[in-house]
């Protein structure tokens, strides 16, 4: 094709694309990095419960987002240089990348979908494993009671849980202490303030509300990090790769 | 205008004693009480000693109109008429209340699957022994627990459970309710208490029936909104992408 006006400025275009792009694409892999790492470790409730997607969706966009960056640096280098060979491997290594970071996003908000939907799962899973005497049940527990020392609150969606359903916890220690102490407030040595109004269930001596706000804003805010910045990222590097087929062909 | 009004009458001498805001601050300057007897008119100003309430005036057989600067006393028949009502009153809150303490008593819930929470007797029947009689309704077996604990006397706030809150520096007990263990899951039970003569109502509830936690369905609830406009749109910019891709470079090797 003739190399007029037109196909200078698309050159143009393309390249400020791909600098743009690169830019994208680290703060993917730098976001991704922030979701991997769980700086509130709610992880084993994922974990244990086989739908951890949102934290592989992490991992795959860590290596997709750097992906990117280098390609778009690349992709620079071929736009500059007028070279067919070179853009048609850009273009066929981006849309690999595409296509696993389209992956990432996708499993990610499902997983999600499935964890923090409603408050059943979590319910379940703390009624099964918390004080249960397996690698599962510790984790869980020691999660749970880091949440509710944390956060200031008492099982999923309030204390009630506990005495409505039947657990390992209560299996394993009777209905002595309707709900574990971890329930209860604590002064600032970790005593326990008052045992006995914490058994009877005074609002003053124990924490009231439900765990499952915390744990399903952390989860939502971890998918959405992965999942709609990735989908945004996506949506640029579409447009990208759609502008460099139509450069690769007046090339 | 401020109310007058007779406290109480004594059984020898015909006195009253009457009520009067002879202090306030809403009343300035020394108050006067006048009360005509038949024709003759009496007064008295209280000093500054007589800060409220008890005034003795000797009573006369017949009717007495009382009248201060700024009140009227009840007449005779009036205050009649109050007392009848007063006794109405009472007589008609022999039985006293009992209930399950709820969230708004102060605790998370007043049903457990092998304890209750009740209310305590009113502090008018103060320092009488209580008993419980609870029967439960499937089994229809009757307990009765004689003299748990002495009805607790009024304070100025009259709510609160027993909880003893110990900063180092002073306790404040409060007493809020009474718990009855050692019940089983998912009963009813009839509960009443007796305190002396008095007699509460009976109280019908049911411990908590204890449920398992695999009957929890953890499926997936619904598919976000998110979910699916991200899954879609995806999805499609893929197959676009692919389909473009694979026109251009057949385009790219025909045209060459």
């Amino acid at each position: 094709m003739a190399d007029g006006k037109g196909f200078t400025c698309l050159m143009v275009i393309l390249i400020l694309g791909n600098i743009f792009g690169a830019a994208a694409g680290l703060a993917l892999c730098a976001l991704a990095i922030w979701v991997a790492v769980d700086q509130f470790k709610l992880y084993p409730i994922s974990g244990v419960s086989g739908k951890d997607d949102i934290f592989a969706g992490a991992w795959i966009a860590i290596f997709t987002g750097f992906a990117f960056f280098c390609m778009c640096v690349f992709g620079i280098l071929a736009a500059a240089k007028k070279s067919r060979a070179l853009m048609l491997t850009y273009l066929i290594l981006m849309l690999i990348i595409y296509i696993f970071e389209c992956a990432s996003c996708i499993t990610a908000v499902t997983h999600r979908d499935y964890l923090v939907g409603n408050s059943n799962l979590v319910k379940k899973q703390m009624l099964k494993y918390y004080a249960a005497d397996s690698d599962s049940g510790s984790r869980i527990t020691l999660t749970w009671n880091k949440v509710m020392k944390e956060v200031e609150c008492c099982g999923t969606d309030g204390p009630v849980d506990w005495i409505e359903y039947n657990s390992t916890f209560r299996e394993k220690f009777g209905t002595d202490y309707p709900w574990p102490t971890h329930c209860c407030k604590r002064k600032n040595n970790y005593e326990v303030v008052n045992v006995e109004a914490c058994k009877n269930g005074q609002n003053t001596t124990m924490f009231t509300k439900g765990c499952f706000n915390h744990i399903e804003s952390v989860f939502s805010r971890y998918t959405w990090a992965i999942s709609w910045y990735g989908f945004a990222v996506l949506m640029f590097m579409f447009w990208l790769l759609i502008l460099a087929m139509v450069y690769y062909l007046m090339l | 205008m401020h109310p007058l009004w007779i406290l109480q009458q004594s059984t020898s001498v015909k006195d009253y004693f009457v009520s009067t805001p002879w202090a306030g601050p809403w009343l300035s300057g020394p108050q006067e009480l006048t009360w005509s007897e038949n024709q003759t008119r009496q007064h008295l100003v209280p000093d500054s000693r007589m800060s409220r309430s008890i005034l003795v005036i000797p009573a006369l057989p017949f009717h007495i109109m009382l009248r201060s600067h700024e009140s009227h006393l009840f007449s005779t028949a009036m205050r009649t008429m109050f007392i009848f009502f007063g006794m109405l009153f009472t007589l008609s809150n022999a039985e006293f209340q009992v209930s399950l303490l709820k969230e708004s008593d102060g605790v998370v819930t007043g049903r457990f699957a092998d304890s209750l929470l009740l209310s305590l007797p009113p502090c008018a029947l103060a320092t009488q022994s209580v008993t419980l009689e609870y029967n439960n309704t499937d089994t229809n077996e009757s307990k009765t627990l004689v003299n748990i604990f002495k009805v607790l006397p009024c304070r100025f706030r009259r709510d609160i459970i027993s909880n003893i809150e110990n900063n180092g520096q002073f306790t404040t007990s409060r007493n809020l309710g009474y718990q009855v263990t050692n019940l089983t899951t998912g009963s009813t039970y009839r509960l009443q208490y007796v305190v002396g003569a008095e007699k509460s109502n009976i109280l019908e509830v049911s411990t908590r029936q204890v449920k398992d936690p695999n009957q929890i369905d953890s499926g997936l609830p619904a598919r976000s909104g998110a979910m699916v406009v991200i899954t879609v749109i995806l999805s499609v910019s893929m197959f676009i992408l692919l389909v473009a891709l694979i026109v251009t470079v057949a385009h790219s090797l025909g045209g060459d």
